[in-house]
């Protein structure tokens, strides 16, 4: 009755023992791969997605509360004291306060009121002011002002931006405006 | 579902393995779910450079307004259509702002300028009053899915200015 015995599996038959084959292994390790490598595209690209999308709209929320302060200051100017192709400085004309505007050329823009000073962007890679006389000329351009008190007209633009894994790609903001002058 | 009697273990009971359909089934939709993930990604993408377009499209028809106000209300300035054309470009980077070109997304623009615009009520001051739009027209720059752009904006041009009431207060 020995054969009525419940075979061990160290006694199994050789065909019972067989392992995966050189093909189902290769199939399985390129499918395992093709999957992982598709998982792993898919969340750097999103994750790039998410913190462009985050980027894009930190920096267009500063630079749009920027152009508003700006826009309400220039606006107001009584005269433009100085002016460069970095930094604007005005007197209000209602309350006479000193408000100027500055980048240092290479990241920060600071608004300061008087003697007090408060960043308005961050990572701004370009600024760039230019103030113009009354007159406008032909297609619609005007002439640059000779003098800081004869301004009437500034146009700024600026850039900011951020950087993800070395790239700039939709993580900048551009902002251009020109601001007139009703002194 | 499980095919039976492919293969028999040692004690004797039956190996299953998955059939071809179910293995179908789910590479299909592992492919359904990646395609709708890179599909939503994309989508994302694309309304974000289109929000941008949309952002520095304002950008232009604000600025090109607030140019108007320094135009005097003369055949020499305002209605002078050398001085203020009537059709204008402008590009997403102007020159000097990300390189030595304008580059980026080319703005197409038209200007027109209403004199005595309708008012309701109707005001004396109507003759003295220019309703000036500005109309941009821009499109994605992809030729094989075409999207045109276009947006407005408009304001007044009085001849004599801002009330001094007005601004002061």
């Amino acid at each position: 009755m020995l054969n009525a015995l419940p075979s061990s599996p160290s006694r199994k038959p050789a065909s019972a023992r067989r392992g995966s084959t050189l093909i189902e292994m290769l199939v399985a390790v390129t499918t395992g791969t093709c999957i992982m490598g598709s998982i792993m595209t898919t969340g750097i690209t999103a994750t790039n997605t998410m913190v462009a999308i985050g980027n894009y709209c930190d920096l267009n929320r500063a630079s749009r509360r920027t152009l508003d302060m700006m826009s309400a200051d220039l606006r107001n100017t009584a005269v433009v004291t100085s002016v460069s192709s970095k930094q604007v400085t005005v007197s209000n004309v209602l309350t006479a306060d000193m408000i100027s505007y500055a980048w240092d050329g290479s990241n920060k823009v600071t608004r300061t009121f008087n003697s007090t000073a408060s960043v308005m962007l961050v990572n701004c890679d370009y600024l760039c002011f230019s103030n113009f006389q009354r007159n406008p000329t032909v297609n619609f351009q005007f002439l640059p002002a000779t003098t800081p008190a004869a301004t009437k007209l500034i146009s700024v633009s600026w850039r900011c931006s951020r950087q993800i894994l070395g790239a700039k790609i939709n993580t900048e903001s551009v902002q251009t405006a020109q601001i007139c002058i009703r002194n | 579902m499980r095919l039976n009697n492919k293969s028999n273990n040692s004690d004797g009971t039956a190996k299953a393995a998955f059939s071809l359909l179910e293995l179908l089934i789910a590479v299909t939709v592992m492919a359904l779910i990646f395609s709708a993930l890179f599909s939503g990604i994309s989508t994302s993408f694309s309304l974000l450079q289109a929000a941008r377009e949309n952002l520095r499209a304002t950008q232009i028809m604000i600025s090109r307004l607030e140019g108007l106000r320094l135009c005097a209300w003369s055949s020499s300035q305002l209605f002078n259509t050398n001085v203020v054309p009537l059709k204008f470009t402008d590009s997403f980077y102007p020159l000097g702002l990300n390189t030595t070109t304008n580059s980026g997304t080319a703005y197409v623009g038209t200007l027109t300028i209403t004199t005595n615009p309708a008012v309701s009520p109707a005001a004396s001051y109507g003759p003295n009053l220019a309703l000036v739009t500005v109309t941009l027209a821009w499109t994605n720059g992809v030729s094989s899915v075409r999207s045109i752009h276009q947006r407005s904006m408009s304001t007044y041009v009085a001849q004599y200015g801002l009330q001094n009431y007005v601004y002061y207060h």
